[in-house]
């Protein structure tokens, strides 16, 4: 299943999503509650996927290969060969991040190169890959059906309020984090 | 062995006057620590099963007369499943690792070794039966041994991007 707004390459995997199609009215003023709502998609993937479960709810392609769940950094993870849930490391799917937002759009997805790769590997089936192979597991993405029916009752009283709203200081405090450069800026 | 997680003031009296109060609150919330925890733990685990430091560098190797022991420990014990016996991973049972927990505190939060770790049973050579390698002693003091010989009780910097991650997600969910 390929979503329209998803666009992936080995650098860059993003979906934008236009919310106020959606939504069915205009959300574009209130930049809180779009950020808002695209933190929730990306936290509604998150558990999609920890059910076994990617775009449109789909099932992944389950079980995991004998010689993957054979492997030594299979069990370290202490991963289940039958519960395809797209971590190892945990790292992919903890880069997914909202790219960026103008009026009522939102850009989802991973930047990061080297998690950007896994995941297109993953939603390919390792294209052009010179000796991995695998099934396709189209994790990433959500469809306008999910975010009516999954992500957007939580935001009904909001979305009625029509109000103005600027994330200025989220906005702020967002980009000081991103700023920081070693872990020990980070955490003492 | 603990690990005081707690996130750098130093950095935070960095940012702009107005938003510094509102980074001290959110960096004090007991719930954005505890998962910053819990991903620190899980990751330290993984990397030690795949016996790698912090630093990505292999753990040193174990002496054939501890892989041999290795081996008969294997025969009257139950291993992790990364057991091998010649596999230096800190892991043999898994008691050690999956003894890590979090406890919260007036500061931050500690990343800690909780209670004790049990011998092991090993085989006989010469005759049947089982007898008992090592002795009861705390995690927490086993730890700082191992530390010293394998160095794993440290989160690796790669992971800054994912903790930045936490944080990032949680103001967005919060504010």
């Amino acid at each position: 299943m390929s979503e329209p707004g998803i666009k992936l390459s080995k650098s860059k995997v993003t979906q934008t999503i236009d919310l106020n199609k959606i939504v069915g009215s205009d959300i574009s003023n209130d930049e809180l509650l779009v950020s808002r709502i695209g933190q929730a998609i990306i936290d509604y993937i998150d558990n999609r996927v920890e059910d076994g479960k990617g775009l449109g709810e789909v099932k992944l392609k389950s079980p995991y290969s004998d010689s993957y769940s054979e492997s030594l950094d299979f069990k370290a993870a202490g991963k289940s060969k039958n519960q395809v849930n797209m971590r190892l490391s945990g790292d992919m799917m903890g880069s997914i991040d909202i790219l960026s937002t103008d009026g009522s759009k939102v850009v989802i997805g991973i930047d990061q190169p080297d998690q950007a790769i896994k995941a297109y590997g993953h939603q390919t089936g390792f294209e052009g890959h010179p000796f991995l192979k695998g099934p396709k597991r189209p994790f990433f993405g959500v469809t306008p059906e999910e975010i009516k029916k999954k992500i957007l009752p939580e935001f009904k009283e909001e979305i009625k309020a029509k109000r103005v709203t600027s994330a200025e200081e989220q906005t702020r405090l967002i980009n000081f984090i991103r700023g920081i450069k070693t872990l020990g800026d980070l955490l003492e | 062995m603990k690990m005081d997680l707690k996130f750098n003031e130093k950095t935070i009296d960095k940012a702009q006057a107005d938003i510094q109060a509102k980074l001290k609150e959110i960096v004090k919330s007991p719930a954005l620590l505890s998962e910053v925890a819990d991903v620190a733990i899980k990751d330290i685990q993984f990397q030690a099963r795949r016996g790698v430091t912090a630093d990505g560098n292999k753990f040193k190797a174990l002496s054939s007369r501890w892989i041999k022991e290795r081996q008969k420990i294997a025969q009257a014990s139950a291993t992790h499943e990364t057991f091998k016996a010649n596999r230096s991973n800190i892991t043999i049972t898994g008691q050690l690792l999956d003894a890590m927990g979090k406890m919260l505190s007036k500061s931050g939060i500690y990343i800690l070794f909780k209670g004790m770790h049990q011998p092991y049973q090993a085989k006989r050579v010469r005759r049947d039966g089982v007898r008992t390698v090592g002795k009861r002693i705390s995690n927490d003091k086993l730890s700082g041994y191992v530390n010293e010989l394998r160095p794993f009780f440290k989160i690796r910097e790669s992971l800054l991007p994912r903790l930045k991650n936490i944080v990032i997600r949680y103001i967005r969910r919060k504010l």
